[in-house]
């Protein structure tokens, strides 16, 4: 990544423009041609830096409902229950996390939305159920900041 | 919102990503027989409305340089914890901040993630969080091994 990439992800990062010829707007923004942007977009895309351009669905707004819930899982089980709750739709990140101060052993974190709490609850009794390990769940309750905007400015070269 | 069939069908086209190409929302809609200016039109009322957060890029943020992620569970008095959640949201590198309902066993009310080029920069911010909002009590956990990252699809 040199710093004309760096310049065309910050541009698109909080608005991707909803006009015709969006990559010429990002484009003139980062000082190159729309052709060598798309190139550039598309190598970034290639090299896996960036996922995906595209509307973010906010699942709240669409009625759905969703949770932090975090499991005590044995090392020896890690991939075993990790493959059992990837393989729910509804769960959506899930991260081993290395607890550091932490007063218990949580090391499984993971996301799970569904359409409604019946669904939601179905999802969390069933994971549950199937790895005989019990299901820390933390709805939120008030929301101060979504945003998935990361300062580039200072990112290493290469 | 009411999203109607339309709009769900723009929102299955789209939501693994745009097309890299010239004309990306031209080209969705050839793909679903919507024309050009209602595509644009369609995403712009639902992101008005809310429904769509943003159109942007959505980044591999390990891969884009920022190879520590943590979240961190805070234990804040209930009376501070509007003013320790609005306080560090305005921080660019805490990317989510919620206050959640603690567990039994598992007191913390106040959920913080942070995307940094390393852990010891992870560390030195976790400490001036600490400090900026008077909090001692706090667990960090880092992320140790991304087991799955999609967004948030509509199926069926």
């Amino acid at each position: 990544m040199d710093h004309i990439d760096r310049k065309l992800l910050q541009e698109m990062q909080a608005a991707f423009p909803l006009a015709e010829r969006p990559f010429a707007a990002i484009a003139r923004a980062a000082g190159i041609s729309e052709e060598e942007a798309l190139a550039r977009v598309r190598s970034l895309a290639a090299d896996g830096i960036l996922r995906k351009i595209g509307p973010v669905l906010d699942s709240r707004a669409l009625g759905h409902v969703s949770t932090l819930a975090a499991m005590a899982v044995p090392e020896e089980r890690t991939d075993e229950v990790a493959e059992l709750l990837n393989s729910f739709d509804g769960v959506t990140h899930n991260y081993l996390r290395e607890a550091e101060n932490s007063p218990t052993a949580f090391n499984m974190w993971f996301t799970a939305h569904a359409r409604d709490e019946r669904e939601l609850s179905g999802i969390l009794s069933e994971i549950e159920r199937r790895t005989s390990l019990k299901a820390m769940r933390l709805d939120a309750v008030k929301i101060y900041k979504i945003s998935v905007h990361f300062d580039l400015s200072g990112t290493d070269e290469d | 919102m009411k999203i109607d069939d339309k709009d769900v069908e723009l929102l299955k086209a789209t939501q693994d990503g745009l097309p890299i190409v010239r004309e990306p929302y031209a080209a969705v809609g050839e793909k679903i027989g919507m024309s050009e200016s209602e595509v644009i039109q369609r995403l712009r009322g639902m992101l008005d409305a809310g429904v769509v957060r943003r159109v942007g890029v959505t980044l591999a943020h390990r891969n884009a340089g920022f190879a520590a992620n943590a979240l961190i569970a805070w234990l804040v008095p209930k009376d501070r914890l509007d003013d320790a959640g609005n306080s560090l949201a305005t921080r660019p590198e805490v990317t989510h901040c919620y206050a959640r309902k603690p567990a039994p066993g598992w007191p913390y009310n106040l959920y913080t993630m942070i995307h940094g080029k390393s852990r010891a920069e992870c560390d030195s911010l976790i400490r001036e969080m600490s400090k900026e909002v008077n909090v001692g009590e706090f667990v960090v956990l880092y992320s140790a091994r991304e087991l799955k990252k999609t967004s948030f699809r509509i199926h069926s």
